[in-house]
């Protein structure tokens, strides 16, 4: 699991900027946001199949989860795509995609762990991430956070 | 100063799952204690604190008029963050609910 964001720093900011050569298409915010939820909608279809892959037995009365088979090959091709992801920034396209699909099944393997000793855990943490998600993008636009730490411009 | 206390953290589960493999016992920053709780809680804030790092990657590099293609390195960077948030409200909530 990615437990860290080595993608967003001033390095690759500058280096990005670098590349951006002569291209007349240029980034705007809000196709940034519609892509996020494009890779939201991935990422959640891909969770729900790997929610749907984890097998429940029953031993000894006890409920016990079973990772299927392919589960540590995703994990390992996963970790490989982020970090390729986090510096190729021209292959961003495809590098997020697959991540998202490598991510998004391993979330949901672990989401039906969790469900099983906290039912109902997952829709509580999903509206949990949600709700933070929209508090800090008002706290963001409205400046009532302002990013001081750095500046990259 | 976001980006240090990520890197320190990032390391310090770094650290305490090498020291696990050699049989060291740090269950305390998993364990439902107000410590390990308040551990969680202290990276949730942190995950929360980077997603304000990546809307301000977003907007400075639109402004900046970076090329397409960077709007899907900056979706995945948000997208890391945001999977981060969930991962960690998760182990939060679990936590809590194991004290009941």
């Amino acid at each position: 699991m990615a437990l860290e964001n080595p993608a967003l720093n001033e390095r690759s900011f500058q280096r990005g900027m670098e590349e951006a050569g002569a291209g007349p298409r240029t980034m705007s915010a809000s196709g940034t946001y519609a892509i996020t939820g494009l890779l939201f909608v991935i990422v959640v279809a891909a969770a729900a199949f790997g929610f749907s892959q984890v097998e429940i037995v029953t031993v000894d009365g006890r409920q016990e989860a079973l990772t299927p088979a392919w589960t540590w090959l995703v994990f390992l091709l996963t970790f490989i795509v982020g970090i390729v992801g986090a510096f190729a920034y021209r292959a961003a396209p495809i590098t997020s995609v697959l991540y998202a699909l490598g991510e998004g099944s391993l979330l949901g393997i672990a989401s039906r762990y969790y469900d099983l000793r906290f039912e109902g855990i997952v829709p509580q943490a999903l509206l949990a991430t949600l709700c933070v998600f929209l508090a800090v993008y008002l706290l963001y636009n409205l400046r009532i956070v302002k990013v001081t730490s750095r500046r990259w411009l | 100063l976001v980006v240090a206390a990520t890197g320190a953290f990032v390391l310090l589960y770094v650290v305490a799952w090498l020291l696990s493999l050699l049989g060291v016992d740090l269950r305390f920053l998993y364990a439902p204690t107000p410590l390990g709780i308040g551990i969680s809680f202290l990276i949730v804030i942190l995950g929360a604190l980077n997603l304000t790092l990546d809307f301000d990657f977003i907007e400075k590099a639109a402004e900046a008029g970076a090329p397409r293609y960077m709007q899907w390195y900056a979706t995945f960077g948000l997208m890391l963050s945001l999977i981060w948030i969930y991962v960690y409200v998760l182990r939060l909530i679990a936590l809590l609910r194991s004290r009941e």
